[in-house]
């Protein structure tokens, strides 16, 4: 089952990158299995997937670099990441907590997303992290000018 | 939508005189504010103290019922040139003094001429006119300066993709690169990557075959500006020529170019609807293609056949009314949802990311020109047409078709966002020590749509940097060309005033799409930083007698300074003096002005404006009182400098 989901996460970003959404991807696996995807996607910028076959666990490391802990856009990002599995939204937009589990980490002021997939919903999971992370940079770039502007380097106009 | 027509009531282009106190009288009770507060503050009435008042020249009131001079032989090259300009309906020109043989023959030619205060301002009034009437306006200058005082307008309008011809010249071919005398420069090299096509016309034979290359650009095809720059011996007395004999291809444009456009492979179509059916959430994205090849009624029936939301981005907007139920230019939630996006004449490309749909949406673009689909975003389907007939051909095909859960999610998302508008506004309305820029957007809203002024009358010069970002979310556009938008894609900061007189003529004149209001006042939104530079407008807009309110948000700082706010050997860069009274410069222009310091103010101001508008075709500048800490945000400040999600009502990047 392992080698499927490395196999299903391999070829899902592959195919985006062949589509042009993302620029370029380079993979590696390391240890027992853990399976490590870099790529640029949005503003430019470079994203890696990782996945751990042990804890069935996608995750996008240092997604957003320079945030403080417990700041202002800290505790807002947290609460557009805890909505995005309320249910509320339509079913497309949300994170279905029967298929995956979406945790937000800040660490030294890096941000991360984490993925945790039940019942092998590797897809489901895997898909649902990407637009999370396509709406995240949305939501920043409407309410979190100065962030883009100061930590991201987009102009300020 | 009610539409009225005061094309009887109006001048109209060929100087025909008609009853323009009717007209006014008519226009004013639309209106039905009360004229409480009423200025007496008539250009040409009001007493200053000891100094004699301002007096609007003769020459301002006479010039449009002057007769037009029929063109004959022999004739100057500057005369054949307007000739040619005149037959392919040149709407209208905007200049200043410079390049006289040609702004001269081009106004005895009958085409409507204005002269303003700064070439750059004219050059941008060209622009905004061409944004909201689709027709080629030009803009002239003087040769060197004057020309080079265009230099950001004409980057503006390339970026915007605007049909623009200018025109600079004056100095002789005899006296290039000897510096004799002054204003000497090359030109062409000075418009590189900035124009569509450009030529230095020398000779005196081939004026009209340039000017033929000129129209041909400027009319088929993906517009953006044409600049043409003559030395004086092919316009002026030497230039004359005694008959056509003289004239190298000397034929109607019928001859010099086509009005054939590109239809799209059925093959193509057939495709187009195939992803349609496999979709879900399917959004056409319209764009200035739309608007350029008047498409708005096609792309209505399209919509409703195919029960395909639509949402608008571009320079202008209003070619699918705010109105519409499947609209969703004012649902930006439902922008990543989208799983096919049909981009319809987006001529200027966002890129991967900028346009946040569903990360596995696939990408349609239908464009006139192949050279460019493909170019920033992947697609999965390009299709080279007209884009009126690219629709015409789907909805030929196209069968009716179900997304009714999809529809039902971007009304949802419209009104999230009308909930959150009205959460920002609510949040600063009990807020006196100034006025917030929610507040000035909403009054604004109520103002234009939700009062007795019909919501589709009033065209719009969305501009300003931070107080942008506030009213884009309010403004709305029910028909075409309703909305300028201002720093569309080159963000040039500061054109607003010269975009304002470029609506308001293009409204006074009723051309395109301004047709259906014509006479009637406009609006403009910018910010201090922007005002100053083009701000002496007011003056051309008093002595034109063009009826614009300007609202002008003075938070006492470039936007961009809570940046710089905590380095005191920086932030002075980003402020200004506190409490400018920007009013006051309209009034010694001679138009009018109100100043405007908490929220209870701001719509007997927007009220006042009016009245003065549509009785006094005068200019008022609102000045709004704002504080720069509005854009610190956080907490206390928030919702502070606020960003966008393109496309929809809020972009300006494409």
């Amino acid at each position: 089952m392992v080698a499927e989901q490395t196999e299903v996460i391999s070829k899902r970003i592959k195919g985006l990158a062949d589509r042009g959404v993302f620029q370029g991807c380079e993979k590696s696996v390391g240890r027992g299995g853990r399976l490590l995807i870099r790529f640029r996607w949005l503003l430019g910028r470079e994203f890696s997937i990782g996945f751990d076959p042990e804890g069935q666990k996608i995750t996008m490391k240092n997604v957003l670099p320079n945030i403080e802990n417990r700041s202002y856009i800290d505790r807002d990002l947290r609460k557009f990441i805890a909505k995005k599995s309320e249910g509320n939204s339509a079913a497309h937009r949300h994170v279905d907590a029967n298929k995956s589990e979406l945790t937000y980490k800040n660490r030294k002021q890096n941000i991360s997303l984490v993925m945790m997939v039940h019942d092998n919903q590797t897809t489901y999971g895997l898909t649902s992290l990407l637009n999370v992370v396509n709406e995240l940079i949305s939501h920043i770039g409407l309410y979190h000018t100065d962030y883009l502007h100061q930590q991201l380097g987009v102009p300020e106009e | 939508m009610t539409k009225r027509s005061s094309s009887t009531d109006e001048e109209n282009m060929s100087g025909k005189r008609v009853n323009r106190r009717e007209f006014m009288q008519k226009v004013a009770a639309t209106a039905g504010a009360a004229a409480t507060g009423m200025s007496a503050n008539s250009a040409e009435a009001a007493p200053r103290g000891k100094e004699p008042p301002i007096q609007r020249t003769e020459a301002h009131k006479v010039f449009r019922d002057a007769p037009v001079k029929a063109f004959q032989f022999p004739a100057t090259g500057a005369d054949i040139f307007a000739k040619t300009c005149k037959d392919e309906g040149l709407a209208a020109l905007f200049c200043c003094p410079g390049n006289y043989d040609i702004i001269t023959s081009i106004a005895q030619a009958g085409i409507p001429a204005y002269g303003g205060r700064h070439e750059g301002s004219m050059c941008s009034a060209a622009d905004a006119f061409i944004r909201v009437t689709g027709e080629v306006a030009a803009a002239s200058g003087t040769e060197g300066p004057g020309f080079t005082c265009m230099i950001s307008a004409i980057a503006a309008a390339n970026a915007a993709r605007t049909p623009l011809l200018v025109l600079a010249s004056n100095s002789t071919f005899a006296s290039e690169d000897t510096e004799q005398i002054i204003q000497g420069g090359y030109q062409q090299p000075t418009t590189e990557g900035l124009k569509k096509y450009g030529k230095r016309i020398i000779s005196k034979e081939r004026v009209h075959e340039y000017a033929g290359y000129a129209f041909r650009q400027l009319k088929t095809g993906v517009p953006r500006p044409v600049h043409l720059d003559f030395v004086s011996e092919v316009t002026g007395r030497e230039s004359r020529v005694d008959s056509e004999l003289d004239l190298a291809g000397y034929y109607d444009k019928s001859k010099y170019r086509t009005t054939s456009v590109p239809h799209p492979d059925p093959a193509d179509i057939d495709t187009l609807i195939d992803l349609l059916k496999k979709a879900k959430r399917p959004m056409i994205v319209a764009n200035m293609g739309v608007f350029y090849s008047k498409a708005w009624d096609i792309l209505l029936q399209v919509a409703e056949k195919g029960n395909i939301p639509v949402v608008e981005a571009g320079p202008m907007r209003g070619h699918f009314s705010d109105g519409y139920p499947l609209s969703a230019s004012t649902a930006p939630n439902a922008i990543g949802s989208v799983d096919l996006a049909i981009l319809v004449g987006q001529y200027c490309m966002p890129t991967v990311g900028e346009y946040p749909f569903d990360i596995d949406c696939k990408y349609v673009r239908i464009d006139p020109g192949a050279e460019d689909i493909g170019r920033n975003l992947p697609i999965d389907l390009g299709i080279v047409a007209n884009e009126r007939v690219a629709l015409e051909a789907l909805y030929n095909k196209l069968p009716k078709m179900n997304f009714d859960s999809w529809v039902a999610e971007v009304a949802a998302a419209r009104l999230a966002f009308e909930k959150e508008n009205d959460e920002h506004y609510k949040k600063w309305l009990g807020y006196t020590d100034a006025i917030h820029p929610a507040v000035i957007a909403t009054e604004l809203s109520n103002f234009l749509y939700k009062g007795d002024i019909p919501e589709d009358q009033v065209t719009v010069v969305s501009g300003g940097f931070g107080i942008g970002r506030y009213t884009r979310r309010r403004l709305r556009a029910y028909r075409p060309g309703q909305i300028c938008n201002g720093a569309y894609q080159y963000g040039y900061i500061g054109p607003d005033v010269g975009y304002a007189f470029g609506v308001g003529v293009a409204t006074d004149l009723g051309i395109g799409p301004q047709k259906a209001w014509q006479g009637t006042p406009i609006l403009a939104v910018t910010g201090d930083g922007g005002f100053a530079y083009s701000a002496f407008e007011i003056e051309t807009m008093v002595k034109y007698r063009i009826p614009a309110i300007i609202i002008v948000y003075n938070n006492n700082a470039w936007g961009t300074w809570p940046g710089a706010a905590s380095q005191p050997r920086v932030a002075h860069i980003h402020q200004f003096q506190e409490n400018l009274a920007y009013h006051k410069i309209a009034e010694a222009l001679g138009g009018h002005g109100e100043y405007v310091t908490e929220p209870k103010e701001m719509m007997p101001a927007l009220q006042r404006a009016w009245q003065i508008a549509v009785n006094e075709r005068l200019p008022t500048v609102i000045n709004c009182q704002a504080q720069k800490e509005f854009w610190l945000g956080g907490k206390q400040w928030g919702p502070g400098l606020l960003g966008k999600v393109e496309p929809g009502c809020m972009s300006y990047y494409h």
